[in-house]
């Protein structure tokens, strides 16, 4: 074991490099910790992606072919779940661990070991919702949204739905506790020079994402809490025989679960906002826009939980329907400074940059059609249909995975000094362009035709077996496309060329430093006179190296 | 005034007027309660970052050779909620933590971890299980503190 004394940033640092499994273990180094949550968050899609390729491949033809109406009931529940607790949520405080740091020049996160701590937490609490697999009774049934009365002991006996609620609720409050460490550290330990307003867009995203955090995830918390004591200890808060109310669990679920979709989604803006500008050769156009349209979409976010109950028909329309549409505005604000930023850039279509583009094309019509399901007479129709299916997953997989594969080209060479093989990277992005509009799109023309969603079976029509069967072999291309990445990431890192400290140009600081980065992060900071220090630092190289060759 | 008070001041502002429409539009409990609660989170973080900027800079106070505009109203709305930054937040970042000294190895936070993970698993298979998770729990926050000493 060799001890090696640093004087880092403000930190003093006795870094014990130890080898193997025990240094993973045992890691606070907050690069470390991030890859541990990128590497869980991706193992966790890939578990969730096997589940929707089982139900689509049952849902392929009418009947039932090989999954029980129970087995199926466990699948897209624990699907949702993986996808939107294990999946994209830890993937943003992954990215954050990783990034956050270097992007405002510190040595590490605010609190080290706390941050390691909550990565197992959240690990713990993954493992033990999805080993409900394990038990006699089987897995958590009732859909993601755990709503109650289905949460309860008749309809949900056994200890699969309890490992569900523990899970869930102990990566929930691990999450919360990472929201603070990465919040202290935006506010505290930016380097000198890095004001707020020369923090990269991705940052801005991250903290505002983590005050969304900070602020929604103890509801959901409180939700289930309160339900676990409903079965265990003779509760009665969403009992209506004895008093309790069933919607009130859904006031408290949704007063977290919609602020949990910008959640997933602003982090993957601010991933957008990073590659755009490098890929296009010009700085961002309305970096304030950006950072202004992020604030008003989380603010937002916290007054439009309802429009998910609309259908309970006890909320009130206008002030819901109101408000989800005003989130349109800023969301209008970003989609335009995007294409402000490209219009007229230099335009390189790398692997990052298509993902890009497929984003801006999948999330445009998922934020469409999100603002016809904020309208409560269309959404009286098309709740509970297919309609919802492809409207979600146009949001989190159009946008969302799309800004996620987006980020993992742009940045795995920064995180392994390895570069991603560009063919095989352009190939993964068609496939999966091209299987996520087939999979998702003919889902729209379900919800319409009145197909109802979390069914294991359907009726026998032309229409329905028609476009179901589309949709599932949509799945399958979808499923190569993302084989293929994880085939490139393993061929890249035995077989991919070397990085080098800034392989695209980069703009934000993070690109200042060694590929992989050192244990401390910097060996110097460029001065920070705006949100791209690295693009000023190498400009003020160049004009001064073309003012050499001119001569005196 | 210091972004890192505006940000959460901002929420706040927000929240407070959504919380009145809603109730005067609304009249549903459930939802007020939880907008008031947000809003007291909100708040309670103005509060305190104001505290800590209080302790370290003059950041709070309004000084008239740094006015934004020559009307009083909108200087002071721009303060409150606009996108201006204070020249002097240039040097760095108005709540600079403390210097720390920090291992870069633990293995408190994963004991931590299952420390936690006993504890729930108690409220399900019995408080039997919150005996090793106490004494477990005891031997954590013992090293958790010690470590940096050592």
């Amino acid at each position: 074991m060799a001890t090696v004394e640093q004087r880092v940033g403000h930190h003093d640092i006795a870094h014990h490099e130890r080898s193997g499994v025990v240094d993973w273990i045992t890691t606070i180094d907050h690069k470390k910790v991030g890859i541990l949550y990128i590497v869980t968050a991706m193992t966790f899609f890939v578990i969730s992606g096997l589940l929707a390729l089982a139900m689509r491949a049952e849902l392929a033809f009418p009947g039932l072919q090989f999954l029980s109406a129970q087995t199926y009931n466990e699948f897209f529940t624990m699907h949702g779940t993986g996808m939107i607790f294990f999946f994209a949520t830890p993937l943003v405080i992954g990215l954050a661990n990783y990034f956050t740091p270097l992007q405002i020049g510190a040595a590490d996160v605010a609190y080290p070991r706390l941050n390691a701590m909550t990565y197992w937490m959240s690990l713990l609490g993954a493992l033990t919702a999805f080993s409900g697999f394990l038990t006699t009774s089987g897995a958590a049934a009732f859909g993601w949204t755990a709503y109650s009365p289905l949460t309860n002991g008749t309809y949900s006996p056994g200890h699969g739905a309890d490992f569900w609620l523990i899970g869930v609720t102990m990566s929930g409050t691990a999450t919360i506790l990472g929201s603070i460490n990465l919040m202290a550290t935006i506010f505290g330990m930016r380097a000198p020079g890095m004001t707020m307003f020369r923090m990269s867009v991705f940052n801005w995203n991250i903290l505002i994402t983590m005050a969304l955090i900070m602020f929604s995830f103890p509801a959901l918390s409180a939700g289930l809490i309160m339900t676990f004591i409903d079965r265990h200890l003779g509760g009665h808060f969403f009992n209506p025989a004895v008093g309790g109310d069933a919607v009130l669990y859904q006031h408290i679920f949704w007063f977290f679960g919609h602020p949990e979709v910008y959640i997933v989604i602003l982090p993957f803006f601010g991933i957008i906002t990073e590659i755009i500008p490098v890929f296009s050769r010009k700085p961002i156009f309305g970096y304030r826009g950006f950072v202004l349209a992020s604030l008003l979409i989380g603010i937002y976010s916290f007054s439009v939980w309802a429009h998910h109950m609309f259908a309970t028909g006890v909320v009130n329309g206008p002030f819901f329907s109101a408000t989800s549409m005003l989130i349109a505005v800023p969301t209008g604000i970003k989609f335009f400074n995007w294409i402000a930023t490209m219009w007229r850039g230099k335009l390189s279509f790398t692997t990052p940059m298509l993902f890009c583009m497929g984003f801006l094309f999948t999330f445009l019509i998922g934020g469409i059609t999100g603002v016809y399901l904020a309208a409560p007479a269309i959404d009286y129709s098309l709740t509970d249909t297919y309609y919802v299916v492809a409207h979600l997953h146009f949001v989190l997989f159009g946008g969302s995975a799309f800004a996620i594969f987006a980020g993992l080209y742009f940045w795995v060479p920064k995180m392994t000094g390895k570069m991603m093989d560009e063919r095989l990277g352009k190939t993964s992005f068609w496939l999966m362009l091209v299987g996520m509009w087939i999979t998702f799109y003919p889902q729209f023309q379900l919800g319409i035709d009145g197909m109802p969603r979390r069914v294991a079976d359907y009726a026998d029509t032309a229409s329905f077996d028609r476009l179901n069967l589309i949709s599932s072999i949509g799945s399958g291309i979808l499923a190569l496309g993302i084989l293929v990445f994880i085939i490139n990431f393993f061929r890249s890192m035995r077989t991919g060329k070397t990085a080098g400290n800034d392989p695209w140009e980069g703009y934000s600081l993070e690109w200042a430093t060694t590929s992989p980065p050192p244990h401390h992060n910097f060996y110097r900071l460029p001065p920070i006179r705006s949100e791209r220090p690295v693009f000023d630092e190498r400009e003020a190289l160049r004009q001064r190296a073309a003012e050499i060759k001119a001569g005196p | 005034m210091a972004e890192e008070l505006r940000f959460f001041l901002r929420i706040a502002l927000y929240v407070v007027a959504a919380s009145i429409a809603y109730w005067i539009m609304a009249k549903e409990h459930a939802g007020t309660v939880l907008f008031l609660f947000l809003a007291a989170g909100c708040f309670f973080f103005v509060g305190a970052i104001a505290h800590l900027l209080r302790q370290t800079h003059s950041e709070i106070r309004v000084d008239d050779a740094q006015r934004l505009h020559k009307n009083r109203t909108l200087d002071m709305i721009d303060r409150v909620i606009g996108f201006e930054e204070h020249p002097g937040d240039a040097s760095g970042g108005p709540m600079t933590l403390q210097e720390q000294a920090v291992p870069t190895a633990s293995v408190w936070p994963i004991v931590g971890a299952v420390c936690v993970f006993l504890f729930v698993m108690g409220l399900l298979f019995g408080a039997w299980l919150w005996v090793p998770a106490i004494l477990l729990g005891l031997y954590v926050a013992r090293g958790w503190l010690t470590q940096l000493s050592r």
